[in-house]
């Protein structure tokens, strides 16, 4: 029997570097979330769509020669045609051009609201659920007051002291819009706060701040980036529920309300005129539902590192 | 796959089972028993707000109103004819009328009615403590304002009824168009004794009533539907031949038209946008609205300066304006007085007597530029693009277009820049009221035909004048044509100021409201007219 | 249980009290006053502002608005002058609400339905034709919706009346206008809630004992499933059954909806305060509703009370 002797040992000593080096490339949270959802080719495309709806408002009003508020009485009323591709209005002014208008002041309201919404609720949905108790039950309260003030009240109280216009709209928006995400937010919070590693940080007496921002946060980020999405579409809807009411925007601009409200006049006239405002609509909610969908998957936590 | 079709199935078969079983709240009972009936169902946007003679305070309940009152006289397309009076007298200098009251007449209710009603209807217009809106007609009766005012008793009032069957009536001033005063629902006689049992809730619902016209409201579905029904209480029953009449409030002209098609509705108004096609079907008729832009001339305001005013009238294109903001269904105009209104001798019209164009229909660009310049020296601006100019409208989509259109034409003719700002209806007139605006979209109705209605308006301290216009010339015409005895030197004084007005470019004048009806054609002897009220159907038949 | 009820009743009138003397405060604070017409003058302003109150200091006007209130008098409308507010919501409750209840019948079962069908056949194309249909429904806004539906069926096909609210036929299109959003969003809801429970544990024992397939979805997965839908349902119930101001305009239905917007843009200080109350108390009482069937729906929660 051989005889396991000491020679024929020998250190290799420790390599540090090699013991700790990763095999596999680094991801951080955002490009994990960002590879998830290339991989998700509904929302992708979707991704994709309103990237085009964006770089049309931005270019298409500018390459056109014709502008958003130049009326012509010879050409009132024209359907679909190579000088006016999404033919005229009943003032003669050509809709290509007034649709990207449009689409600007939608977008440009939809998203600044939300995102705004977004945050201002989850900080106040974070906090009231965090920290229960008569925090959580004062902050309710308000939010339940808040939910019965007529939205009306306040959109023509702002317009008063800031006029009509895109600024004053998402303002109006934001003072009751944030509720939503708060409420959602407050009862994700309500949840994780009794989860186990919430326990754990507490224990090991780590700050309520850094609790919130380094262990909660990353578990309700989905959540909020989904119900931003999903609000978008909302603040739109709201939009075009001013303009139709007439409190929107001053004219000669417009937004995507502002045009479906005066196509809708037309419709048993002229029906194309309701009908391209509210295929961008549909098609901007569809695509923002859809992305909703595969954001929620893409930044879902529990879902890290699965295909 | 076939099962879970059959769920589909089961569960749409379940709805419709839930839907139809329970009824609906508003159910309709009698759908049966208006066979042979002779009915004229129209269409309100708004629901009239109140049917209480006095408090009426608006073209919708007016109307409404001239079919359950009976004033002292009634208004036909413009022609006075006595109501509840036979016939009444004037005294020499215009300020004593006397009506005599027919014999027999009642309340619907049979109790008689009484040159008592008349005068207590009067008074209860007056009386500050019933609040009427409409209270300033009164402000031609003796005493009328100082009533109003709470600085006199109501029976110091200058309505007074000598006995059972006279009313007397002392004006502050003499007024031709008196007659077609007594024809308004405001001076319509009221029940002592019902008003007193109900308060507030006086004429609020069918019973809470009694009603003096040739119709009494039989049903009222608040917010859908007023039913008024043939009065046989009344005088002249035997003129009547409808047996309802319907006032159903559709806020959707559209909605309307779709009804009228199905055969829901037997008149509707067109919204412009379906004009073309209609066109074939429809009666258009005016409403009495002069719509304008109101030009603020207060101290430090930009159209203060009247070169700038006139350039803003020589700018707008009214017949482009007309076409591209109301389909052409509207009249363009140009001046500022209805030229429908009365002229000086009876059965004339102060248009015809008086035609004026101020300025041209299809503007002027050339001349609209001088005007422009020489206001910019004046006020010492280079560039054209620094002259702001705020529109100030409301928030219907009408509005909406109308402005649009204006500014377009205005900045392309002339460079400068418009600016809209819509508002509700209130803070319009809030901001109106204020003086706190350059130009105002707004109009003006007559409450009774004649040019004094319009001019009254811009006399340096008339309670509508919101613009600072201040012309001694023209204050000096307008009061004097109020004590004036001929007819002709009256109207004449009248037309001078209007000129006056024009000269000093006080408006913008843009249109005579047109609009465009539906009426079925076994409807006969429906008639409209410009003051007051929108329809008449008090006379209307249907044809078999 | 009885002592919870109790005190959310509590809460809720502290919450109502503070919401209606910000509104009472706001609707002063708005520009233009309920009186303000084109031939108003001075004088008949001030008789006006005599007759409703209006001339006295604020808080008099307010110890006054609520001690009415208190007595369940909302005050008398200032723009339709003979009618209290009381009177008013009386009179067109009962449509909106009658529409109201027919929409969320429909919303209800026809978005569970297609939320279940979508999700048992997950990832095939009927689940696909399911979930655009949910998207559509939450695409259009609802003038849209109605006037495409008023256009089709009843204009341009002649299948059903174009308006009005007076035969239950009348009530089918507005009722799919009102419930078309409610439906979607009750079908995505529903989906995402039963794919979680189609993987769970009880699904699992289910299928072991042998269960029928049609027993387990409908008896074990839609009772635990239906949950997120009930909670969502509360203010929904509120806001669908208290009228919509769009699609009672366009089939020409005497609801509430219009007050809504109406009330404000007259400033009809109390109708606005009226309406304001009572949609305020309407959607506190149905969260509290939910909160209780909450309790009845979800097998794992029993009304702790109800031992005694």
């Amino acid at each position: 029997m051989a005889e396991i002797t000491r020679e024929k040992f020998k250190v290799v000593g420790k390599n540090i570097s090699s013991m700790e080096s990763i095999s596999r490339p680094n991801i951080g949270y955002w490009q994990d979330a960002w590879r998830r959802i290339r991989k998700n080719k509904v929302a992708f495309f979707s991704l994709c769509l309103i990237g085009l709806y964006i770089i049309l408002a931005i270019f298409a009003p500018i390459l056109s020669h014709y502008t958003h508020y130049t009326q012509n009485v010879n050409e009132m009323n024209q359907s679909f045609s190579s000088s006016h591709w999404f033919g005229t209005d009943s003032l003669g002014r050509d809709l290509w051009v007034r649709a990207w208008m449009g689409a600007r002041v939608s977008l440009t309201i939809g998203f600044t609201a939300s995102i705004i919404n977004g945050i201002i609720g989850s900080l106040v949905g974070g906090i009231s659920g965090y920290y229960g108790g008569k925090v959580d039950l004062l902050i309710q309260r308000i939010v339940d007051v808040l939910y019965g003030i007529p939205s009306m009240i306040i959109t023509l109280l702002l317009m008063v002291v800031l006029g009509n216009g895109v600024h004053c709209l998402i303002i109006a928006m934001i003072c009751v819009g944030w509720i939503g995400s708060c409420r959602t937010v407050r009862g994700e919070v309500l949840k994780l706060r009794e989860s186990d590693f919430v326990a754990a940080a507490k224990i090991m007496g780590v700050k309520d701040i850094v609790i919130i921002v380094k262990h909660i946060l990353p578990n309700v980020m989905g959540l909020i980036i989904t119900s931003v999405t999903m609000a978008i579409p909302n603040a739109i809807f709201q939009e075009a529920f001013l303009s139709y009411i007439g409190l929107g925007i001053s004219p000669p601009d417009c937004s995507w309300g502002v045009l479906a409200k005066e196509g809708i006049q037309m419709l048993r006239v002229y029906p194309y005129q309701v009908f391209v405002p509210a295929f961008m609509i549909c098609t901007t909610m569809l695509a923002l539902n859809l992305l909703g969908d595969g954001l929620r998957d893409a930044f879902d936590p529990k879902l890290r590192g699965t295909e | 796959m076939k099962k879970r079709l059959l769920a589909v199935f089961l569960t749409a078969a379940m709805t419709v089972t839930l839907m139809a079983g329970c009824g609906v709240p508003g159910g309709s009972s009698d759908e049966g028993d208006s066979e042979g009936l002779k009915r004229v169902t129209y269409s309100l946007r708004e629901e009239p707000p109140t049917l209480d003679p006095q408090l009426m305070n608006s073209i919708p309940s007016a109307t409404a109103a001239i079919h359950t009152c009976a004033g002292l006289t009634r208004n036909v397309e413009g022609e006075i004819r006595g109501d509840g009076a036979e016939d009444w007298e004037v005294s020499d200098d215009g300020l004593v009328y006397t009506f005599h009251l027919r014999d027999g007449l009642k309340w619907s209710d049979g109790e008689d009615l009484t040159a008592e009603d008349y005068v207590y209807g009067i008074q209860r217009l007056m009386d500050p403590a019933t609040a009427s809106t409409y209270s300033f007609l009164g402000a031609i009766l003796k005493n009328g304002n100082a009533v109003n005012a709470g600085e006199m008793e109501v029976s110091e009032l200058g309505v007074t009824a000598p006995d059972e069957s006279t009313v007397e009536i002392t004006l502050e001033h003499p007024a031709t168009y008196f007659t077609a005063m007594t024809a308004m629902s405001q001076f319509c006689p009221a029940r002592q004794d019902l008003v007193e049992e109900y308060g507030q809730d006086y004429a609020a619902d069918p019973d809470k009533a009694a009603y003096s016209g040739p119709f009494v409201v039989s049903e009222w579905k608040h917010g859908d539907e007023i039913v008024l029904a043939k009065n046989d209480q009344y005088w002249d029953k035997d003129s009547i031949n409808l047996d309802e009449i319907v006032l159903k409030t559709v806020a959707d002209a559209k909605t309307g038209v779709a009804m009228w098609e199905e055969g829901e509705l037997d008149i509707t108004e067109v919204p412009t946008e379906m004009t073309d096609q209609y066109a074939d079907q429809s009666e258009f008729v005016f409403d009495g609205a002069n719509d304008y832009l109101a030009l603020n001339m207060s101290e430090g305001r930009i159209l203060q300066n009247k070169n700038l005013r006139l350039a803003l009238n020589y700018a707008v294109n009214r017949e482009e304006y007309i076409q591209l903001a109301t389909n052409g269904v509207y009249e363009p105009n140009t001046r500022y007085v209805l030229p429908d209104v009365n002229g000086s001798e009876e059965g004339t019209n102060y248009g015809e007597e008086f035609p004026y164009e101020a300025f041209p229909v299809a503007g002027d660009v050339d001349q609209a530029k001088e005007y422009l310049n020489a206001a910019m020296s004046e006020l010492g601006y280079s560039d054209p693009s620094e002259v702001v100019i705020e529109l100030l409208t409301t928030d219907t989509d009408l509005a909406k277009k109308q402005a649009e259109v204006l500014q377009d034409q205005i900045q392309e003719a002339l460079g400068i820049t418009i600016e809209i700002r819509q508002v509700t209806y209130k803070q319009r007139l809030e901001m109106e009221a204020d003086k706190d605006f350059d130009m105002v979209f707004t109009g003006w109705v007559p409450d009774y035909p004649d040019a004094y209605s319009y001019l009254e308006l811009w006399l340096t301290d008339g309670s509508y004048n919101h613009t600072s216009y201040s012309n001694p010339e023209y204050d000096e015409l307008v009061i004097g044509s109020q004590t004036e005895t001929d007819p002709k030197a009256r109207a004449e004084m009248l037309f001078q100021a209007e000129q006056i007005f024009l000269q000093d470019a006080g408006v913008v004048p843009l249109q005579l409201r047109r609009i465009q009806l539906l009426v079925n054609d076994n409807i006969e002897n429906f008639n409209v007219y410009f003051v007051g009220y929108n329809y008449n159907l008090v006379y209307a038949d249907i044809k078999e | 249980m009885a002592k919870y009820i109790l005190k959310r009743i509590g809460l809720s009138i502290v919450t109502l009290l503070v919401l209606t003397t910000i509104v009472f405060v706001l609707v002063r604070l708005m520009p233009g006053d309920p009186f303000s017409s084109d031939k108003m003058t001075p004088e008949i302003r001030a008789n006006m502002e005599a007759y409703y109150g209006l001339d006295k200091s604020l808080p008099e006007q307010y110890i006054t608005y609520m001690n009415n209130l208190l007595h369940g008098d909302l005050g008398y409308s200032m723009k339709y002058v003979n009618q209290s507010v009381n009177r008013i919501i009386a009179d067109a409750f009962p449509y909106s609400a009658d529409l109201g209840i027919r929409a969320l019948i429909f919303a209800v079962i026809f978005g569970v339905t297609l939320g279940v069908v979508a999700s048992l056949n997950r990832g095939k194309k009927l689940d696909a034709v399911c979930i655009i249909i949910a998207i559509i429904g939450t695409s259009i806004p609802d003038f849209i919706m109605g006037s495409l539906l008023q256009y089709f069926f009843g204009i341009r096909w002649g299948l059903l009346p174009v308006a009005q609210y007076t035969s239950v036929a009348h009530t089918i299109l507005p009722s799919i206008a009102v419930g078309f959003y409610t439906l979607a969003m009750v079908s995505r809801l529903m989906r995402a809630s039963m794919l979680e429970v189609v993987t769970s544990d009880y699904t699992k024992t289910a299928k072991a004992k042998g269960l029928s397939k049609w027993r387990i979805t409908i008896k074990h997965q839609i009772r635990n499933a239906i949950m997120p839908v009930v909670t969502v349902l509360g203010p929904l119930v509120a806001s669908v059954l208290t009228g919509t101001f769009v699609i009672e305009a366009l089939f020409a239905i005497p609801g509430l909806g219009k007050h809504y917007v109406q009330s404000i843009s007259n400033n009809d200080y109390t109708l606005v305060l009226g309406m304001t109350i009572f949609f305020g108390a309407f959607l506190i009482l149905m969260n509290l509703v939910v909160d209780i069937l909450y309790g009845i729906i979800d097998p794992r929660i029993r009304l702790s009370g109800k031992g005694k």
